[in-house]
């Protein structure tokens, strides 16, 4: 679950854990069971999850409580899924919120 | 699905928890709906399923928070996780969003416990990828055991600034610095509510430990901590890069992947708003909270407000208030005499009184600091719309001094997140730019749905039925 584009590090997940496969942006990657999406893509590629409706930038979670949505992303075909708040499951496919033109 | 309860309570923090407790140890019917997928809220969030390492870098203060959720959990309460309520009535109907359904709820009697919020402050950069609050960086650590390998900034003033930094600590996290941004002319302020304080020397040792603790521990790893820090900024294109700061008049700058922001806690009002209770200023802490009894009596006969939602005192107050509002609902409803009610809330109340000693002194130390609204007409107030703080003073100026008149005009706070992460702000500048007394400005209001529904999921609501099966 080592991933060189995360800012973030999985600190007491052992290789015997149970992990799930999501599918985030077209690639695989494997997470622990049990976490949120944010933490999902936190920890594999934080790069951003949606860009801001008005200008188009790069966004990613703030408070991580549920109130700032700029965690938003789609799942599953879904939009407007709040990451911190939805548990990851095996075979997810989760892509970043694209600006509706 | 059964949809008609006793009481729904809405929250699974601890007064959520501890009140949804006492009404199914009364025999009533309850439901609590909760945004996440585990009970504990924020404060003891993931803590049914938090690594042990997890719990021990936390300490006994997350720990023993799994107390009210067995209590719950064996109760038998009826539990609603990853299920989002998006309008309430005092009628007690409740709307909510799960797995992309909607549907209705309906209680005698509606407990709101949403909890609280880290006060959202607008900085030059705030909107990169990278800054997050510390409540924030807490709760994805208790999510997940999630840790920054990189270098990190932690920026803010309040206990929850020093907790994280204990925790970042010794997690050996790459900290490049640690700065408070509490003004030291508040420490002569809050010196005169001293006196209520001492009486919890227990709790006020036990934050002085903790920041020594870390003021130890940074020096040890030479970590810079610096005090009396105002103008911070993150700086970077696509994210955080760098954060400059002032203390005095020289400018620090620091290497940071990420920032983490605190500038205090506040109560999460929205669903209370679009609900209808009547909302209190609070002139020291600079925030509304709803009008409510001890016991967590509104405005409204059939809704009650219980925990952090209704004035942030913390998780253990968060308990006892629940329980209170807990009681005082199963008196309504003929469940406990009112000798029972008084032998049964007594305690509690004395334990709430105890817990809140030490507040005054701790709402004083850590006031918003008064330049903290003190916003650059170019930094972006409101996220979702990228609206700046001088385009929002243009109509301050011309005499718009309601936020939900601005928002009409240029959109500000009517994006994802509702103004819940600007309308402190648009307050502030309307309180800066127009000279009223902040208790006489209107509040921000918030229309249902609450959380973004589809119009599909709209259209498809099993609302108004009422499924026994």
């Amino acid at each position: 679950m080592v991933n060189q584009n995360s800012r973030f590090s999985w600190s007491d997940t052992g290789a015997a854990d149970k992990t799930v496969n999501v599918i985030f942006e077209g690639q695989n990657c494997t997470v622990p069971e049990g976490v949120t999406v944010a933490a999902a893509l936190l920890g594999h590629d934080d790069n951003h999850f949606c860009h801001s409706a008005a200008q188009g930038d790069k966004r990613a979670p703030y408070c991580l409580m549920g109130v700032c949505f700029e965690c938003l992303v789609e799942i599953d075909g879904l939009k407007n899924r709040q990451a911190c708040l939805e548990p990851v499951y095996e075979g997810m496919n989760v892509k970043r919120q694209q600006v509706e033109g | 699905m059964k949809t008609k309860y006793d009481a729904i309570v809405v929250g699974a923090g601890p007064a959520g928890l501890a009140c949804s407790a006492e009404l199914t140890a009364k025999g009533l019917d309850v439901a609590l709906v909760d945004e996440q997928s585990s009970p504990g809220g924020q404060i003891y969030r993931n803590i049914t399923r938090a690594t042990v390492n997890r719990h021990n870098i936390l300490g006994s203060d997350y720990s023993e928070g799994l107390q009210v959720v067995k209590e719950f959990t064996e109760g038998g309460g009826t539990y609603l996780p990853r299920t989002r309520v998006w309008q309430a009535e005092a009628t007690g109907d409740v709307y909510f969003s799960r797995d992309g359904y909607s549907g209705a709820l309906h209680g005698e009697y509606i407990v709101l416990t949403t909890g609280a919020m880290e006060r959202p402050v607008p900085f030059p950069g705030w909107t990169l990828p990278g800054v997050m609050t510390c409540g924030g960086m807490s709760n994805l650590f208790k999510d997940s055991g999630l840790v920054p390998k990189q270098p990190v900034v932690i920026c803010g003033s309040g206990p929850l600034v020093w907790l994280v930094a204990e925790h970042l600590l010794a997690l050996d996290a790459p900290i490049t610095a640690i700065l408070d941004t509490t003004p030291i002319s508040q420490i002569t302020a809050a010196m005169k509510h001293v006196g209520g304080a001492l009486k919890r020397f227990d709790y006020m040792m036990k934050g002085i430990k903790m920041i020594a603790g870390v003021e130890a521990k940074a020096r040890k790893k030479k970590v810079p901590l610096h005090r009396n820090i105002s103008h911070l900024e993150a700086i970077g294109t696509d994210r955080v890069e760098r954060v400059s700061c002032k203390k005095g008049a020289r400018t620090l700058s620091f290497e940071a992947s990420t920032l983490l922001v605190s500038e205090g806690i506040i109560p999460n009002t929205s669903l209370l708003r679009q609900v209808g209770v009547k909302h209190t200023w609070n002139p020291v802490q600079r925030f509304w909270h709803p009008d409510v009894t001890l016991e967590g009596r509104t405005n409204l006969d059939s809704v009650f407000v219980a925990g952090d939602g209704s004035f942030v005192h913390g998780a253990k107050s968060a308990e006892y208030k629940g329980r209170l509002t807990g009681l005082t609902i199963a008196r309504e409803l003929h469940r406990l005499s009112d000798q029972q009610f008084a032998e049964q809330s007594a305690p509690v109340k004395e334990k709430l009184k105890r817990e809140l000693l030490p507040r005054p002194f701790i709402d004083a130390l850590y006031a918003p600091a008064k330049k903290l609204y003190a916003l650059a007409d170019d930094t972006i107030v409101c996220r979702c719309e990228s609206i700046t703080a001088g385009r929002i003073r243009e109509f301050i100026a011309e005499g718009y001094v309601d936020h939900n008149e601005i928002k009409a005009i240029i959109r500000c706070g009517m994006g994802p997140c509702q103004g819940r992460m600007c309308s402190s702000a648009v307050f502030e500048l309307i309180a800066e730019g127009s000279g009223l007394a902040p208790e006489t400005i209107r509040q921000h209001r918030l229309r249902p749905p609450i959380k973004p529904v589809s119009l599909q999921e709209l259209a498809n609501a099993k609302v108004g039925e009422n499924d026994e099966s």
